[in-house]
């Protein structure tokens, strides 16, 4: 092996350092004049001295504050040989060793590179977009609902809301502070507020198409699909964004998943001593020129409903 | 000159009401004196612990030792013979076992049977009474002892499905069971529940007669369990078919029309939202009716309740899609209830779909769920809204509980068909 790759805890979502040994020799420590220079306060100022022999590469443990692990064994050798896929632990840190020709993969395309355009404005396009999205709420609550409707608890509603949509995209941004060294938070910002309106557009869509179900089930698999896809595509976003994780889409979908999981278990404890008591039935109603069909006859209803009450006697 | 007659006079008047007022009190002390060897405390006695389940009173009409109670009283026992047994405990504390011959759970009596009756009984009435006649009723309130509590007659109460004796006296737990007397001793009712202060009600004493005469004919019931269900069946069916029997007496409510009171029994309110009064941006008339009579089957399970409601809403101030989220928070079944207990009943089903009817679309839900001890009785409902409108809409809603299948979907259909838009 004519060189060796060492690279830094290469967990995905981390930017990993990597270096490439430079002849037979390489030297990793603390010290500014190491070839890899780990910032671990617990890696000594020279610890490992990498030597190429032959085709072999062998390292040696310089300083023995901290114990070294290969591969999980503590190297008590002088000098140990080191293989491409060995993992060397040293205070902390990890370090992965890979062949100069090893696979790397295919060139990821950055999605988001017009997003990114956006945060070229500052804070004032994400703020813009948030209070844009919360008037639009407001806007459709009164259209909705303003039998009895309250002015300032809804305004106390949508300034709760966006607080939500501030502290998510914080959230985010102090993940991609800590794993990319960037917070793009007026980004996560603009995208959690598109997340709101999408939900908004999603929840009307699905009533309409729930509603000649005339199913409770099927308007409840709806309301819970609608909360599915844009959460889907709110972590798709925010991890490709945040992190650098290999396949945000996997991880979306597990995000997703738990997130609707912990939900599910809140409104649906598993303690059921209550389902038995309430019929859960179709509750959507659209008004007249939404309604395109005539509905059944009254005789072919009540027959449905005997076959309903059959069923229960059997 | 006046003084002098008005005193005599004023002697005589307070003196007359002494004497009625001893009279009273010799009426009900000697009623009690004769009435106590043949009134007893009937206990429900938990057979694990060896002691009292439930208590009531009741007692003995027949020197055979058949003795009348209410169907609450044992209504322990019927479910649940092995965990629980029956005795009583006559006026000089000696208790004994006692049997149970019969139930009638509609009106919530039954009929026991002891092989040690006492050489005393009491006899059934056969007069009528008039409304202000004294009576006197016994039982053995809280367990504290055996008591007389003294009333008036107040007839029939009316808009019952069941028939039941308004008594003006105060009837306590544990009096349940017991006989009510008339001035002569015999018994005219059986105490079974009590409503507001000084208000009770009786069975009338004819119902244990038919109790007795079917004893009478050699009767004998092994499956109590069976006997309830066709009783309950049998009423039920009966009341409904009632109900729908006849051609539906039309009556307006604005411009909808809806079905008039469908049987004398129920009572009917009605009462509206005021777009000034309530501060709201719709207007809504409802006239709702309601039978109010319960019959008991176990501590956990009333049936028998049967309502609906009829609600016309208009707006002038609401666009279509605020007026339809309106009318969703409507558009909802009623409550039942009559029990929580899943041993009870079985989860609700439901079928909602958009119906036609009378040349208008309706959204229609109908949910119903099964009794498990009762097999072919339903909790059912039915909830109705019109969707053709964008400034006024009916919700209508039906509920019954203990009703059969057929009954269920004959009744709703029958109020559906009803309801229609005045052209």
């Amino acid at each position: 092996m004519e060189a060796i790759v060492l690279q830094v805890e290469a967990r995905h979502g981390r930017v990993a350092e990597t270096v490439r040994s430079n002849g037979d020799s390489l030297r990793v420590g603390r010290a500014y004049d190491n070839d890899l220079i780990l910032t671990d306060p617990h890696v000594a100022p020279y610890q490992l001295h990498f030597r190429r022999e032959g085709q072999q590469w062998f390292f040696a443990v310089r300083e023995q504050v901290n114990p070294v692990f290969l591969n999980k064994q503590r190297v008590t050798e002088s000098s140990c040989p080191v293989n491409p896929g060995d993992e060397i632990t040293v205070g902390r840190t990890k370090l992965h060793v890979f062949p100069v020709d090893h696979a790397v993969e295919p060139t990821r395309k950055l999605m988001v590179s017009n997003l990114r355009a956006l945060e070229n404005h500052g804070t004032f396009l994400p703020v813009l977009a948030l209070i844009g999205v919360s008037l639009v709420d407001l806007a459709i609550n009164f259209f909705y609902s303003s039998t009895n409707l309250k002015w300032l608890e809804q305004v106390y509603v949508v300034l709760f809301s966006a607080l939500i949509c501030v502290v998510w995209a914080g959230l985010w941004a102090i993940a991609g502070r800590i794993l990319r060294q960037q917070h793009h938070f007026g980004l996560q910002l603009i995208i959690v507020s598109g997340f709101s309106l999408l939900m908004t557009a999603l929840a009307m869509i699905s009533n309409y198409i729930a509603f000649y179900s005339f199913n409770a089930a099927v308007e409840e698999f709806f309301s819970w699909a609608i909360y599915a896809i844009a959460l889907l595509v709110l972590f798709r976003l925010n991890f490709m964004i945040a992190t650098n994780v290999q396949r945000p889409l996997l991880a979306s979908f597990i995000a997703t998943s738990l997130l609707l999981g912990v939900i599910y278990g809140v409104y649906y404890p598993w303690d059921d001593e209550e389902f038995e008591y309430e019929p859960v039935y179709s509750e959507i109603l659209l008004p007249p020129p939404l309604i395109v069909t005539d509905g059944q006859t009254t005789q072919a209803y009540f027959e449905d409903v005997s076959d309903a009450f059959g069923k229960l006697q059997q | 000159m006046h003084r002098l007659i008005a005193i005599p006079l004023l002697i005589a008047s307070l003196l007359g009401a002494a004497m009625q007022t001893v009279a009273q009190v010799n009426t009900a002390s000697s009623l009690f004196e004769r009435g106590k060897q043949a009134v007893y405390q009937i206990r429900v006695i938990d057979v694990a612990s060896g002691d009292k389940y439930s208590i009531g009173s009741g007692f003995q009409v027949s020197a055979d030792g058949l003795i009348g109670t209410n169907f609450h009283v044992v209504s322990a026992f019927v479910h649940e013979p092995r965990k629980y047994r029956l005795e009583y405990i006559r006026s000089d504390g000696e208790v004994h076992p006692v049997t149970l011959l019969l139930t009638d759970v509609v009106h919530d009596l039954a009929l026991l049977k002891t092989d040690q009756p006492s050489e005393t009984y009491l006899e059934l009435a056969t007069g009528e009474l008039v409304k202000g006649d004294r009576i006197y009723s016994m039982g053995n309130p809280l367990d504290l002892g055996m008591s007389i509590i003294e009333g008036t007659y107040n007839g029939l109460v009316e808009n019952s499905r069941y028939r039941k004796i308004l008594f003006s006296g105060s009837l306590n737990a544990g009096m349940s069971g017991g006989p009510a007397l008339d001035s002569s001793g015999k018994v005219m009712g059986i105490n079974v529940s009590r409503g507001e202060e000084q208000m009770s009600f009786l069975v009338p004493v004819e119902h244990l007669r038919a109790l007795l005469a079917e004893h009478a004919t050699g009767a004998e019931v092994t499956d109590h369990a069976e006997r309830i269900r066709n009783a309950l069946l049998d009423e039920q069916n009966s009341f409904y078919q009632s109900l729908i029997s006849q051609p539906p007496r039309e009556k307006a409510l604005g411009a909808l029309v809806i079905p008039d009171r469908l049987a004398e029994s129920l009572r009917c309110w009605g009462h509206s939202v005021d777009e000034e009064d309530e501060d709201e941006k719709y207007t809504s008339a409802h006239q709702h009716c309601r039978a109010e009579d319960n019959i008991f089957v176990t501590q956990q399970l009333y049936i028998g309740a049967f309502q609906y409601d009829f609600e016309l809403i208009n707006t002038s101030e609401l666009n279509r899609f605020q007026f339809y989220t309106l009318l969703q928070e409507q558009f909802a079944h009623p409550s039942f209830g009559n029990t929580n207990d899943k041993e009870q009943v079985d989860k609700f089903a439901c079928e909602d779909d958009l119906v036609r009817i009378n040349d208008h679309r309706w959204k229609v839900s109908t949910c119903m769920r099964a009794y498990k001890k009762y097999k072919g009785l339903f909790d059912a409902s039915m909830t109705m809204v019109s969707m053709d409108f964008a400034d006024r809409a009916a919700v209508v809603t039906v509920s019954a509980s203990g009703i059969s299948a057929e009954k269920a979907v004959a009744v709703f259909q029958y109020i559906a068909e009803t309801v229609k838009w005045k052209q």
